[in-house]
């Protein structure tokens, strides 16, 4: 049962948050040295409010991130079974989602452990016992929500008035399907990534201030918040599969077709746009603006569809963002305008669409 | 009506059907076949939901994939197990679908009407029934000016009115405005008012006609 749950929860998630990891790893790693990552471990372990909000909140956020992800999963028609997981005794119950939890926490136990030793060689027991406490609670509490969410299958959906006001008074147009589905089904997803991609966006802009040397800085920071979207591709095409495929049917000329997911991924792009227009230092030009739109719109239209490409591939997925990645960072280096690579994907987008669309295999309830 | 050619279908490399040569004639065509014999990927590949090898012409003039817009106009499909997004509504999908189609209003109104989805077109799918979920799933199946319509398992989930209703409609289209269908039912058309003019079994991975 433990290596059943492990397939269909733990690897699950790690396979479709592989561009979210990489996304964390470039902007953890790649924007902090060594040295960072030691101080900001030994500010965390001198003071518990810095542990507390720096740390911590972050360490929620990812642990409601894998809770959502579980939820999710149980409510998912093709996963129903994970319902007779209630008719197992308690004991076993917990002993086996607290398994599932603590793989999910790995990423964040790993840190939690190098913040832990930073504390023990500065011998803050006090913090480190606070720590300790603290992941026991993530790995445990978010086991009873498991739980109770197991003994109430098929919920019936309580829809709010307003919605049906709307429904009642409009039609969605198709560009806000997806938007919708992420406001609706994939809230925490779709937190997470405008979390970090807007930290990236306004941290960029306020830094701009100490360094105005020129464009590349800020540049730097629209590329990683388009790679903070990671999460958002993969889920448009499971909802394109699971809930459009009708859409094939359509006598939707495909230049139509890409023109509406244009319009989707710009609705979804709106708050960085509005935050850049906001926070974009007097000293940059306003001709940078369209050039930056263009270029994070590349960014997110080409993480899309290289899935057309190869759908099923999350590893070949990682190399081509990590490939795409320092390719971008060099043109930003060589003070090529942002403009440039943001085309080129858009372009590339555009030829993987056509070339590759009618293509791809849609792998839902084949007979 | 539609003709397929040379067509190969499969799934991580293993063969799920392959047709040399078949010509369905225009009129109302039942499909027959056991579970998982291919029939739901057949009536896919003829909706152009899934890609494979081969040629799809229809009435001699639209081939799926050199005119995939005229193509898809003229070609509707009504899933067996139909999926839509839980926070859309029926109205939402009818009006999505019914654009692309080209659907009037009458159009629309009238099976709204005759399929009896009017008192909760304007709910979120969610909270559908599955027999609620295959009525609005059979409406968008209608929608515009089809010549072909693939009707996977359409009878199944929905109550014995819906089902009266499903043989009017299919008699009404095919008589009045010419149009084909295929009929996939393990239930038994032959004791139904539909008249069906052939019948096809899909087996062993292909397709042929039962004399």
């Amino acid at each position: 049962m433990k290596n059943f749950l492990f397939k269909v929860l733990t690897k699950a998630y790690y396979q479709q948050n592989t561009g979210f990891f990489l996304v964390l790893v470039i902007g953890a790693f790649g924007l902090l040295r060594g040295d960072d990552h030691k101080a900001l471990a030994d500010l965390g372990m001198n003071s518990l409010p810095f542990l507390a909000m720096f740390f911590m909140s972050f360490w929620v956020l990812y642990t409601l991130k894998a809770i959502q992800f579980v939820l999710k999963s149980f409510t998912d028609p093709r996963q129903e079974f994970l319902y007779l997981l209630r008719l197992l005794p308690w004991s076993k119950q917990v002993s086996q989602l607290v398994v599932i939890q603590y793989s999910l926490l790995q990423p964040i136990i790993a840190y939690g452990l190098f913040v832990a030793y930073r504390g023990y060689l500065l011998e803050k027991w006090t913090l480190i016992l606070v720590e300790f406490v603290f992941f026991l609670v993530l790995i445990v509490a978010p086991v009873f929500w498991y739980m109770s969410a197991l003994k109430k299958p098929n919920q019936s959906q309580n829809r709010r008035t307003l919605a049906s006001y709307f429904n009642l008074r409009f039609t969605k147009p198709y560009p806000l399907f997806f938007v919708q589905y992420l406001l609706e089904d994939q809230k925490m997803v779709l937190f997470l990534s405008k979390i970090l991609s807007c930290f990236f966006v306004v941290g960029v802009c306020i830094l701009f201030h100490t360094d105005q040397y020129d464009h590349r800085l800020i540049s730097i920071g629209i590329l990683l918040a388009g790679l903070s979207h990671s999460s958002i591709a993969p889920l448009y095409h499971s909802f394109e599969h699971e809930f459009l495929l009708f859409g094939r049917n359509l006598p939707i000329p495909k230049l139509h077709r890409f023109a509406k997911m244009l319009i989707t991924y710009f609705l979804l792009l709106l708050p960085e746009f509005i935050l850049l227009i906001r926070h974009l230092p007097h000293e940059v030009s306003w001709v940078y603006f369209p050039g930056a739109v263009v270029f994070l719109l590349g960014i997110v239209l080409g993480m899309h569809h290289y899935r057309y490409y190869n759908p099923d591939d999350p590893d070949s997925l990682s190399k081509v963002l990590a490939t795409g990645f320092f390719l971008s960072l060099l043109m930003i280096m060589y003070h090529i305008p942002v403009v440039v690579p943001g085309l080129c994907m858009i372009g590339v987008s555009g030829f993987l669409f056509f070339r590759y669309y009618t293509g791809v295999e849609y792998r839902v309830g084949e007979e | 009506m539609l003709h397929v050619s040379e067509f190969s279908k499969s799934y991580h490399g293993h063969p799920a059907l392959e047709i040399n040569d078949l010509e369905i004639p225009s009129g109302i065509h039942w499909i027959q076949g056991s579970n998982g014999s291919g029939k739901t990927t057949f009536f896919r590949s003829v909706a152009g939901m899934l890609p494979f090898k081969g040629s799809i012409l229809l009435n001699g003039k639209y081939e799926i994939n050199r005119n995939p817009v005229q193509y898809r106009l003229r070609v509707n499909y009504g899933e067996a197990e139909p999926n839509y997004p839980a926070f859309l509504t029926a109205w939402d999908l009818i009006q999505f679908v019914g654009k692309t189609k080209k659907a009037s209003t009458d159009q629309i109104n009238e099976l709204i009407e005759t399929l009896e989805i009017g008192s909760f077109v304007r709910n979120p799918v969610g909270t559908y029934s599955s027999g609620m979920l295959k009525k609005t799933s059979l409406v968008l199946a209608f929608l515009g000016n089809p010549e072909l319509i693939l009707l996977d398992e359409p009878l199944i989930t929905i109550d014995k009115k819906a089902v009266e209703k499903m043989y009017l409609l299919i008699n009404q289209y095919h008589d009045e405005k010419g149009i084909g269908f295929l009929l996939s039912s393990h239930q038994d058309f032959q004791l139904s008012e539909l008249t069906v003019s052939n019948r096809f079994l899909v087996e062993n991975k292909a397709i042929n006609q039962i004399p």
